[in-house]
């Protein structure tokens, strides 16, 4: 087994230390000069996919076969699997902007990485197992979706002092990406491999990969962030929403593209005479190509991964510090339009253990995985710093059987 | 508030490290192996895919014949022609004690010779130097500057005469001084019959001293001496004409190779065979050949077979070539040989890669016919060519074709994708032979290191009446390659293919046709390791 020590999960999030998530941060709803936050969000999650699979992907070892035969038992008709890593700080700072006292400017940057997919049973079949399995059998791989997109942005905005409101604009610079989106692929693997016939319908794009550049596209990104006071059951609440991501990167003029609507069938490279089997080269290029499936380049325009979220705040009312204030209960729904994301619901709870310190957990559901135990802590150090630490799929992080985990860290100064 | 900002940064630091951590491009790539089941390639074979284009023809039947060549011996110009390196000397000295006064531009010695240049038995009364060089030396004993002068008359470049003109020095018999001048003689026309144009092999000289006319006036004894060396170097001839006498050249025993047979062992009858050996002459001489023997060696096998036919029982004679004035057109004398009059069936069908020959010639057997016409340019040669036609209707009886090749697989030989698997090949095979296939992997020079088993036989068409193909057959031949071959295929880089042939009929002659084809596909049923090759 890859996963032999479920702890691990955890040993890779040590280093963050104390880092924090958005739709955990408690809120500064009170008059402060200053405001810094640093947020790190690590997070996967799959429908079927083990967290031990998982991790034998991601730290490059090597998979077992019972360990690809365990998850081949666990794919459904419609699977779902996703990561994301993220980092993110901002800073609002001074005593008025635009000539209103309680507005702030606002400068954030940040750095995100996120995969999504949604796929097939025999395409885990085919990556995993491989095509022999279906010999004189068609493999269904599709439909399916995927993207895989890496990106920093650069905002400035403006944040209103009192309820942390906040609107922001920034430039997008492209790292990476690749997309696809495959409606049918249907690929017919003939007895002893004598031909295979791919009925495909799908396109593929991804930035230019003969570049070492930084970056490999542009773009433009606004986030939004409206938090309104409000009464539930007769006691205060805080409603917020947010969007975040809501822009596009235009990838450069390299970038790659191929498109198929149509049937594939593939015997083998045709070469002429005996000469052509001497200097045979079994070239990946040189099998695409003769498929007709050649990349073409060209500019791609392509949408960020948007976040939507709804957050309610509500019960018993903590007050650490002015900028510091908690409620005992929240709910909260969100989206991200990524391939294989589903909507998330979180509901949690908040236990004041010690007036600076304070424990959370909950339950969830959605997201790229099912449901999810919530658990957190945060704490206050001296009078001006919150460290928090939580994770939305807390039994992942404890188990490589699970099919999920996450760790979130936010460190949050204000003075 | 200063701690505070510490306290900031010391925290700040491992979320910059986990970034940094994220982001590394040199993770290791996770492996998994998979079951592969592929096709790799494709390829259809004609006869014009085994043989070369070049060596092939067909009739407008589509029979196809077998058309070689390969030169057997040349004779080349300096086989007939070799022009020495020559050296002539000239002395002047006066014949009776002096002293004599010679004033400034007195002409005191003027010297007409013939150079004789030793060429027997040739008498050549034409030479053209394509390159070579004169050397002039003169040693001059008098107390006074000398002019030299070096003319030779009967040799001209563009209508001009050759002329070398020399300031000498004033010397004394005990310190001489030395002069030399260099010439080159490229162009140049010889008339070598001589001053008298009645002689061969030689060339007017003039030689002369004269008291310089800017000196002043010399007193000469008979202790004072001036000593001319003038030495002809590196004479290639352009072209050359007289008499080459009659003479016998010997050509010492050697060996033509002869890959037609490369790489292929075994039985072969062949139902005809037709050969010629084509002679061109391109000397203006006649020449008579005498074959002393030509014997097809075959060495992996040691067997020799010596020709015997009309052209090792008796001497060829060879036409002389004509002179076109500035060419010349080559004269072709062509002996045929069959199997109604030699053994040159068996010749060949012991798939000879050496052939062995001796011979000498004889020019001008007949004497001086040409009444010293005999000529010779420099690109003028005597070769001899055997040239066989073997129509491919055979028998062919465990025919071995042997096959090296390189394999260039992705990966290395610690790290490699493709681990293990079987090869299947799968032949349509249109031709009337049999093909037993083995694959192994070879070892650097070629050696069978490891057989992949278990190979196979692809079975011949189907033959109706007169053995022609009425119906190709479909056959499959599998070759396993374990882990530790696919290990060693990566290390030697080798796979050694050998296929055994045997027509289907072994009774009577199979006409191969030019329309014949095998399709061959090759698949892979394999573990492959993801990632495998990094």
């Amino acid at each position: 087994m890859v996963m032999s020590r479920p702890w691990g999960w955890a040993a890779l999030f040590l280093p963050v230390g104390a880092c924090a998530q958005g739709d955990t941060l408690p809120f500064p709803n009170t008059v402060h000069g200053h405001r810094a936050i640093i947020e790190v969000d690590a997070e996967w999650g799959s429908s079927a996919l083990t967290n031990d699979l998982a991790w034998g992907l991601f730290t490059g070892q090597r998979l077992s076969t019972e360990l690809r035969l365990a998850g081949s038992k666990e794919v459904r008709g419609n699977n779902r699997a996703g990561a994301c890593f993220s980092a993110r700080g901002s800073l609002a700072w001074g005593q008025g902007f635009l000539g209103q006292e309680r507005l702030m400017p606002r400068i954030s940057m940040g750095h995100q990485y996120l995969l999504g997919i949604e796929f097939a049973r025999d395409a885990y079949e085919l990556a995993f197992l491989g095509n022999a399995g279906f010999e004189d059998r068609t493999a269904h791989a599709g439909p399916a979706r995927f993207v895989a997109i890496s990106y920093q942005q650069l905002g400035f905005g403006v944040e209103d002092r009192r309820t942390g409101s906040y609107a922001e604009l920034g430039v997008v610079n492209g790292h990476a990406f690749s997309n696809g989106r495959i409606h049918k692929a249907d690929l017919y693997t003939a007895p002893d491999g004598r031909y295979l016939e791919l009925d495909l319908d799908g396109e593929y794009h991804r930035s230019d990969t003969g570049s070492t550049r930084l970056n490999k596209g542009t773009g433009a990104a606004a986030a939004l962030h409206w938090r309104h006071r409000v009464k539930v059951a007769g006691t205060h609440a805080m409603l917020s929403l947010t969007a975040t991501d809501l822009g596009f990167i235009a990838w450069n003029g390299n970038s790659l593209s191929a498109g198929k609507n149509g049937t594939i069938r593939y015997d083998g490279l045709t070469v002429a005479g005996i000469p052509g089997l001497e200097d045979l080269a079994l070239d990946k290029g040189r099998v695409q190509d003769s498929l007709g499936l050649g990349y073409r380049t060209g500019s791609v325009l392509q949408w960020l991964p948007a976040k939507l979220q709804a957050r309610l705040e509500f019960g018993r009312m903590v007050r650490l510090w002015p900028g510091q204030v908690f409620h005992a209960y929240s709910l909260s729904v969100d989206h991200w339009f990524v391939p294989g994301y589903r909507p998330r619901a979180l509901a949690q709870g908040r236990l004041f253990l010690t007036r600076a310190f304070h424990a959370e957990a909950g339950l969830g559901y959605g997201g790229f995985s099912g449901l999810r135990a919530v658990a957190g802590t945060g704490t206050c150090v001296g009078k001006h710093l919150y460290v928090g630490i939580r994770s939305t799929h807390f039994i992942g992080v404890l188990s490589g059987q699970a099919r999920g985990m996450a760790l979130a860290g936010s460190l949050e100064a204000t003075w | 508030m200063p701690r505070f900002r510490s306290r900031l940064l010391i925290a700040t630091f491992p979320l910059l490290a986990v970034l940094g951590q994220a982001c590394r491009k040199d993770r290791p790539q996770p492996q998994w192996d998979v079951d592969a089941l592929v096709p790799l390639v494709k390829v259809s074979l004609s006869i014009n895919d085994l043989v070369p284009d070049s060596l092939l023809s067909a009739d407008s039947m589509g029979n196809v014949s077998l058309l070689y060549s390969t030169e057997l011996f040349t004779l080349s110009l300096d086989t007939v022609l070799t022009a020495p390196d020559t050296s002539f000397r000239y002395t002047y000295a006066l014949p009776f004690p002096g002293p004599v006064q010679f004033p400034p531009g007195t002409t005191f010695n003027t010297n007409d010779d013939v150079t004789q240049f030793d060429l027997a038995p040739l008498e050549l009364t034409s030479l053209i130097v394509r390159s070579g060089q004169l050397d002039v030396v003169i040693t001059n004993m008098m107390n006074g500057h000398i002019i030299g002068n070096l003319s030779l008359p009967g040799a001209s470049l563009d209508g001009a005469p050759f002329q070398v003109e020399m300031p000498l020095p004033p010397g004394s018999p005990s310190n001489p001084s030395t002069t030399s001048a260099s010439r080159p003689l490229d162009g140049y026309s010889f008339d070598l019959r001589g001053p008298g144009l009645n002689a061969v092999n030689s060339l007017a000289t003039h030689l002369s001293y004269a008291n310089s006319p800017d000196g002043s006036t010399i007193s000469i004894t008979n202790q004072d001496s001036l000593l001319a060396t003038v030495s002809y170097h590196g004479i290639i001839p352009q072209y050359a004409s007289g008499s080459f006498g009659t003479r016998s050249l010997s050509i010492d025993p050697s060996t033509a190779e002869l890959d037609l047979f490369r790489n292929i062992s075994g039985t072969i009858d062949l139902a005809q065979v037709d050969a010629r050996l084509k002679v061109r002459n391109g000397i203006g001489v006649d020449a008579r050949a005498n074959l002393l023997y030509l014997r097809s060696r075959n060495t992996s096998t040691g067997n020799e077979i010596a020709l015997n036919a009309p052209i090792t029982n008796g001497p060829l004679n060879i036409d002389r070539a004509i002179d076109l004035g500035h060419s010349f057109q080559a004269a072709s004398n062509t002996f045929h040989l069959g199997q109604g009059n030699s053994n040159i069936d068996q010749f060949l069908e012991n798939l000879p890669d050496k052939i062995d020959y001796a011979l000498d010639v004889t020019i001008n057997p007949l004497g001086n016919i040409s009444n010293g016409h005999d000529f010779l340019y420099h690109d003028s040669k005597l070769n001899a060519t055997l040239e066989v036609e073997i129509p491919l209707r055979l028998i062919a009886t465990n025919l071995v074709l042997g096959k090296t090749l390189d394999v260039d697989l992705p990966g290395s030989e610690d790290a490699h994708a493709w681990r293990s698997g079987t090869l299947h090949l799968f032949a349509t095979n249109g031709f009337p032979l049999s093909a037993e296939v083995q694959l192994a992997v070879a070892g650097p020079n070629g050696q069978v290191i490891s057989l992949l088993g278990p190979g196979g036989t692809v079975a011949p068409a189907q033959l109706g009446p007169g053995n022609t193909v009425v119906a190709p057959s479909a056959s499959r031949v599998d070759f396993r390659i374990s882990a530790d071959q696919m290990n060693m295929i990566h290390h030697y880089g080798k796979l050694q293919a050998t296929v055994v042939f045997n027509t289907a009929d072994q009774g009577q002659h199979t006409q191969i046709l030019e329309s014949y084809r095998m399709d061959l596909q090759i698949t892979l049923a394999a573990n492959y390791m993801v990632n495998g090759d990094e």
